[in-house]
């Protein structure tokens, strides 16, 4: 029944405004990965889609607003107290007036506090090391009743930056949209000003770039893995995954010279390190595989041994119906069993050896403990296919400069755009690109723009000291999030 | 299952040891210098390398002189790429970090350059008398870094790094710490809760940039400072052993002077390159 419903369920991946709020775009796919991109006129017609979720629309097209005064909205908390997911409650909170929304960013923020209740705020520079953002907690005793997270202290007004760019200078501000996700990003602006460019690129190049960004999602796979394990206090695991999680960085800087794999990818080239040598790519794969199984054996003795699966099981809960209302993307969709990933439109994956991308486990049921069991079958498939695919890499077809992109001249204008599955879900770049190659207007979404509201749900009754763990499962970018 | 643990007890520790650590790492790339230097180059006419720079690193100031600024060098290699005379090569040298920022530039006139002390301002002495012997505490606050700094500082706590092993840790709350780690080029609304977390440390107190974007902004304008920072550390991110070394050196436990390491390198460099003649 419900994969019925997904048949006809259309992903709406982004919505952004060129040209002074003139015209407004609405760019979503279906299932079998076809992108439509529809104009829409005016403001109210993005508003009264109701196929796109609500923090889309605040995130590219809402303005600030000063202080937010929500107290008068918020009633007394009852026990089915779901006011914010019916969406014509959710626009009352948010519209300012017919032709303007409320941005998500921290200006201030009134919460109505009820008799026994208290208001509990965190941040902007939280305890341990990690990005700034502001949450406002409503708590009842010890059960928090609502979360109210406003980001945008990191805001570097990248998109105005963008503008202007030819693709080489580009590439260097892509890598810091979120630096976790470097190569993502450097690849779908890469594959943007060739798709502009004209440029057909090799598929020895094409699976470098793919193995680039499963090596990046190994190292944060691991590196969540053990810090969800440290967050409920269970430190074997912890330990061997905070230095297991070195090996695919070390992986990622054997290839291409910098553990993020900043200065990897290129529009028409990937940047090998130039002291890659091809005996030395077996030995890579190797010692991947080797670092891959220390922490399955760890894992799988803390899921079997120990108390780590009831612990997590139950906590911080989502549900089909939210991903769907909410059109969450990547991994907070997939932890509820919807198969929802790029990667299995991207055809290069089946060429050599396939990618296991279904897993439709009985675990994953949308709690924390399916985020956590998630990522280890992920990582699994992935260390499988990097096995494989590493020791396979052409480094003749590494282009090792930056030359092509800047020997053309000529670029096919027009709004560009790509999504690339990176290891927090799909990240949506969309630009519009002038004849000589130069970024006239940008949009950029990373999946945490949607998965932020995910969070917000999740942790609603669930006990406040179980936060850290909760956020620890969704692992979002703060900085992807404010640009 | 508690063999396991036995077994790990007696096996020998894995973590690095920062006496003996190699400026150099096998893989990484490092910061790039004029290694091969000719009498008649074309520098004053080219200049691709500082064109293409993406933060505008390096100024070719005349056909003999070329100025490297190593903390904004982002350390991509694209200068080594694009230089038509193969003049620029990359050293793999990681280690870039000073107390002060003018340290940190490196003018070559002929290939060549006479390495200065990099010497303690007063409060960086006071800040050591505190801290060589029992260690610091810090408080990172991400100001709009891109969040590869807050990796590696996360992966600087692992057992191969071992941070609390070498007596730099991280703490809650300012109050509790003796210096401040930053990252990123603080944008505008991140410069109020940094320096409202300055504020509220007592004295004598340390202000660490981390990362390039924070020493000079990086691609980004940089915001405001509560101070002139004390240590500066480049690369984007540091790699972790970078961070600690740093914040080592910082405390006083560790002896190191940037520009003499990175003139030994060079030396080193050169010296391969006549062999392979």
């Amino acid at each position: 029944m419900f994969d019925q419903y997904e048949h006809e369920h259309l992903f709406v991946d982004g919505v952004f405004s060129f040209n002074n709020n003139k015209s407004f775009y609405k760019l979503s796919h279906n299932h079998l990965g076809e992108f439509s991109l529809e104009e829409k006129k005016s403001f109210s017609d993005i508003t009264n889609d109701t196929s796109i979720p609500l923090w889309l629309i605040r995130h590219s097209l809402g303005v600030s607003s000063g202080e937010e005064d929500t107290s008068s909205f918020i009633r007394v908390p009852k026990k089915d107290y779901n006011y914010l997911e019916e969406r014509s409650k959710e626009l009352e909170l948010a519209l300012i007036d017919k032709s303007s929304i409320r941005n998500l960013i921290y200006n201030g923020l009134k919460i109505n506090l009820d008799v026994g209740g208290y208001s509990h705020a965190v941040g902007p520079i939280h305890a341990g090391i990690i990005e700034p953002g502001h949450f406002r907690f409503f708590v009842k005793g010890e059960i928090i009743q609502h979360l109210t997270i406003r980001l945008g202290f990191q805001h570097r007004d990248i998109l105005n930056k963008l503008i202007g760019k030819s693709a080489i200078s580009a590439i260097p501000v892509s890598e810091t949209i979120s630096g976790d996700s470097s190569v993502a990003y450097s690849t779908a602006f890469s594959k943007i000003f060739e798709k502009a460019a004209k440029i057909k690129v090799d598929d020895d190049l094409e699976i470098i770039r793919l193995i680039l960004l499963e090596v990046e999602r190994c190292a944060i796979h691991i590196g969540d893995i053990g810090a969800m394990a440290g967050d409920i206090g269970y430190y074997p695991l912890h330990g061997v995954c905070a230095t297991d999680r070195g090996v695919p960085l070390g992986v990622m800087e054997a290839l291409v010279g910098n553990r993020f794999g900043k200065g990897g990818v290129f529009p028409g080239e990937v940047r090998l390190n130039k002291r890659l040598k091809k005996e030395a790519l077996k030995p890579i794969a190797d010692n991947l595989y080797k670092g891959f199984l220390r922490v399955e054996y760890e894992f799988l003795r803390a899921v079997h041994n120990s108390t780590i699966r009831e612990r997590l099981q139950e906590c911080g809960n989502i549900t089909r119906k939210m991903v769907r209302q909410n059109g969450f993307v990547g991994m907070p969709a997939r932890c509820t069993g919807i198969e929802m990933d790029m990667r299995k439109f991207e055809t290069l994956y089946l060429k050599y050896y396939p990618i296991s991308l279904h897993h439709t486990d009985e675990n994953l049921t949308g709690d924390a403990w399916s985020r956590f069991y998630l990522r280890y079958l992920e990582l699994k498939a992935s260390v499988e296919w990097l096995c494989k695919m590493i020791p396979e890499i052409n480094i003749e077809s590494s282009g090792r400069g930056i030359h092509l992109i800047q020997s053309i001249s000529k670029f096919s204008p027009g709004i560009h755009y790509q999504l690339v599955e990176g290891w927090r879900g799909p990240v949506l770049v969309v630009l519009q690109i002038s004849k000589d190659g130069t970024i006239q207007n940008s949009y950029i979404r990373d999946p945490s723009v949607l998965n932020w509201h995910a969070l917000e749900l999740a942790v609603r009754g669930e006990l406040i000291g179980d936060f850290p763990l909760n956020n620890k499962s969704f692992n979002l970018s703060y900085v992807g999030f404010d640009l | 299952m508690g063999l396991v643990e036995l077994k790990k007890l007696f096996s020998p520790h894995q973590s690095l040891d920062f006496e003996k650590v190699s400026f150099v790492n096998a893989n990484a790339r490092g910061i790039p210098a004029p290694i091969v230097y000719s009498e008649n180059s074309k520098c004053d006419t080219c200049k691709k390398c500082s064109t293409q720079c993406p933060t505008s690193a390096i100024q070719v100031l005349s056909s003999k002189e070329i100025q490297f600024d190593y903390g904004a060098c982002l350390q991509c290699g694209i200068c080594e790429d694009v230089c038509p005379e193969n003049i620029i090569k990359d050293t793999g040298f990681n280690y870039v970090f000073s107390y002060n920022r003018e340290t940190l530039k490196i003018k070559f006139t002929n290939g060549q350059f006479t390495p200065i002390e990099d010497s303690p301002t007063e409060n960086i002495i006071k800040f050591q008398k505190l801290t060589s012997i029992k260690g610091m505490k810090y408080r990172e606050v991400a100001a709009a870094g891109n969040n590869s700094v807050e990796c590696e500082l996360n992966a600087s706590f692992n057992n191969f790094f071992d941070s609390e092993g070498n007596q730099a840790s991280s703490v809650a709350s300012p109050k509790h710490a003796d210096a401040i780690v930053y990252s990123g080029p603080v944008s505008k609304n991140m410069e109020g809760p940094l320096q409202t977390a300055w504020d509220c440390m007592p004295e004598p107190k340390a202000l660490i940039a981390t990362g390039t974007e924070a020493i000079c902004g990086g691609l980004y304008p940089i915001g405001k400072l509560p101070s002139l920072p004390d240590l500066y550390i480049g690369g984007d991110p540091p790699r972790p052993d970078v961070m600690i070394n740093g914040f080592r050196f910082l405390m006083g436990k560790w002896k190191f002077s940037f520009q003499h390491e990175v003139f030994k390198r060079i030396q080193e460099l050169r010296a391969i390159g006549q062999k392979e003649k």
